[in-house]
């Protein structure tokens, strides 16, 4: 009886043993950069879910050609003429925004307590503070416009939520208003953020881009080159054709702003079946040859008809087709376990090439056709092709066909597709994309209303896909 | 009656006892395959129920080449109709470049090409006979009867389209046939030639052991004659 009364206190623990909560977390800067670095780690995980983007910007442009395994693929792809609304098994993440929502959440949180904490808290004072606020706001800024380019308006959540047992329901935001949201976090992150030197954490150069990417988007191109401009100021230079490959090891001059996916014993960044959809059992030994993504060979045809020195680089031929083309960007392995392959690449997810290529767009529109042909030709002297003279639309839709080269396999192109509207202007995707496919917004994901519309009862779909 | 239930129960016990022991070979692996075939090259790739052979065999006919696959103690690495229907396929994406209208069929091969068909089928043949027990996961370079070389391998894979599974530590082993366009020196590292250097054609049955000679069949995916 006495052993039974002895033992009974130490059950009656008063507070959570093993999980956080906010009296506790929030007390020092030490915390809020954990949880900052808990942001970047659910951004690279909502990227990675089901290689979700490299389909969004890759199998769904049609420029890469999904394997002979992925029949799920087959609709959504350049083979099925880009019918977004079947996709068996991985409605979980392409019809899904709601692993985004965790990353948002993440953002609001860190944003709203670092706010509230004292600046006493920070080693670094007050720098230190407001550099964690402008990554926060730098990663919800990237989300929104992420969410935004791949289904269209989003649901626009500004702040945690005080009661998660009562959220109410919304209706979903303009798209005006979601980007002049993320245009604000950017003015901020701007002003407040370091430029450091690892490429793997937000900074001012990677603020200036982003910032130049959504005002592109939103086809305020004046504002566009200006911001193009500004991180140009930050020393960042175009690997020469020979490292090209440099781009993805981690920290090279040229990116802009990666996510960390390196091989360490330790560290759980790397993964084995992320990047490695692109190689073939020539990088990867033993890898099927079913379950490789190569160039779609029609594009490769058309597109890549001239020697290039970028395309040697960045492409290696299936080991027993030389007219099939395997994407060898992400090929760093390394073989950590008897039989099992790390790939140790970073996950470039702004480099300056694009940027150029932008701001050659945005001179274009902005009537400063040399300089637009210039930066198209810095493009083009790097990759080994020579310059060319072009002027008027034929000029606009080259820099189109130099991104598509340029960024092929990383998750951009259908952005770019949708923001140039180039859907009319080359054949390969005029067929499948009518004037009403256009003009309903056919060219976004649509949403899994069965899962999502019973969280949130004023939730629409996209008008293209309510009937197609 | 008690007794009887009990007598029969034990009866019955001692001839499930006896039953399963019989088959224990088929518990324990081993190999009950039997890789020899009592019939020659030719008449075995006739005999496929499927006839995943009869174009290449007619070709072959009409070609007058059955004796250099028959012939004692080679080893032929055979291409199947796929892999024909693959190379009039590349032939007509060729031709319709310069004609539109052209095509490049079965017939076409029979009527221009069966010279170039009898002489290139001797870069499938060479002369040893290369049975599984001789390969070796790094490869051997070898001489095939057109005086070319070509590396013969027996690699794991971790495909499991091939019966890789991750629970189990035996790792299925393929055989691959890499015909070399390139001269390459004695040190190689196999797994890691792609184009220009070689192609690597996965052989999809290996070891058929006929009264003439050793046959692989080679993936259908292949192309005859690596045409590009």
């Amino acid at each position: 009886m006495i052993l039974f009364n002895s033992s009974c206190s130490k059950y009656l623990d008063l507070k959570p043993e093993n999980s956080t909560y906010d009296e506790v977390f929030w007390k020092d800067g030490e915390n809020v950069n954990r949880a900052t670095l808990g942001a970047y780690a659910l951004l690279r995980n909502s990227l990675r879910a089901d290689r979700s983007y490299f389909i969004f910007g890759d199998i769904a442009s049609g420029i890469v050609r999904q394997a002979d395994e992925d029949w799920n693929m087959d609709q959504f792809a350049r083979s099925g003429g880009y019918k977004f609304s079947y996709a068996p098994y991985l409605e979980g993440s392409l019809w899904n925004w709601t692993r985004f929502y965790g990353i948002i959440n993440q953002c609001n949180l860190i944003v709203e307590q670092a706010e509230a904490m004292d600046i006493k808290l920070f080693d670094g004072g007050e720098d230190e503070k407001k550099g964690y606020i402008a990554n926060a706001r730098f990663l919800r800024a990237y989300t929104y416009f992420y969410m935004q380019r791949v289904w269209g308006d989003v649901l626009l959540v500004k702040e945690t939520f005080k009661d998660p047992q009562n959220i109410p329901d919304m209706t979903r935001t303009p798209e005006k208003e979601t980007l002049a949201f993320c245009k604000e976090d950017l003015l901020y992150a701007i002003a407040n953020l370091q430029q450091n030197p690892t490429k793997s954490f937000a900074s001012k150069g990677a603020a200036n881009a982003l910032m130049a990417e959504v005002c592109a988007w939103e086809h305020d191109y004046i504002n566009a080159e200006k911001y193009a401009n500004e991180t140009l100021k930050f020393g960042y230079a175009l690997e020469d054709v020979k490292d090209y490959r440099k781009i993805w090891k981690g920290n090279s001059k040229e990116s802009i702003f990666e996510l960390n996916m390196l091989y360490s014993e330790s560290g759980n960044e790397f993964t084995e079946d992320f990047f490695s959809r692109f190689l073939s059992s020539a990088s990867i030994p033993g890898k099927g040859s079913g379950s490789v993504w190569d160039i779609e060979p029609e594009f490769l045809e058309t597109e890549f008809d001239k020697p290039e020195a970028r395309l040697d680089s960045m492409s290696m031929p299936f080991p027993d087709n030389a007219a099939l083309k395997t994407i060898r960007k992400y090929d760093d392995i390394v073989e950590y376990r008897e039989g099992k392959y790390a790939v140790s690449n970073n996950l470039v997810l702004i480099r300056l090439a694009d940027i150029i290529l932008l701001r050659a767009e945005a001179y274009y529109k902005n009537g400063k056709t040399t300089l637009a042909l210039n930066d198209l030709n810095t493009i083009r002297k790097r990759a080994g092709l020579e310059e060319i003279q072009v002027s008027g639309a034929e000029l606009f839709k080259e820099i189109f066909r130099e991104r598509r080269r340029e960024l092929i396999g990383e998750g951009v192109i259908q952005f770019d597709l949708i923001r140039m509207n180039m859907f009319e202007q080359l054949d390969e995707y005029s067929a499948y994309y009518s004037a009403d496919r256009i003009a309903n917004k056919g060219y976004y994901w649509p949403l899994d209303m069965r899962n999502l519309l019973p969280q949130n009862e004023l939730l629409t779909q996209n008008p293209w896909w309510k009937n197609h | 009656m008690k007794k009887i239930i009990v007598n029969i129960a034990c009866l019955l016990g001692i001839i499930v006892a006896m039953s399963s022991c019989k088959k224990n070979d088929y518990f324990v692996g081993g190999d009950l395959h039997n890789p020899k075939i009592n019939m020659t090259t030719y008449d075995w790739m006739k005999s496929n129920k499927y006839g995943v052979f009869d174009t290449v065999l007619m070709l072959i006919d009409k070609a007058g080449v059955k004796d250099k696959i028959n012939a004692q103690g080679v080893t032929f690495f055979a291409p199947t109709d796929y892999d024909v229907y693959n190379y009039v396929q590349a032939r007509t994406r060729q031709v319709q470049k310069v004609d539109p209208k052209k095509m490049w069929t079965v017939d076409s091969i029979m009527k221009y090409e069966l010279g170039r068909f009898a002489d290139s089928i001797d870069m499938y043949i060479t002369k040893e006979q290369l049975t599984n027990d001789k390969l070796t996961a790094s490869g051997k370079k070898y001489k095939n009867n057109k005086g070319g070389n070509f590396i013969i391998s027996f690699e794991e894979t971790r495909d499991p389209a091939l019966g890789y599974n991750e629970n189990s530590t035996v790792i299925p082993r393929v055989v691959l046939f890499t015909y070399l366009y390139q001269a390459i020196g004695d040190v190689f590292d196999v797994k890691s030639i792609v184009p220009p250097v070689g192609s690597r054609t996965l052989v999809q049955t290996s070891n058929a052991q006929t009264t003439t000679g050793v046959v692989h069949v080679l993936s259908n995916s292949h192309v005859l004659f690596y045409y590009r």
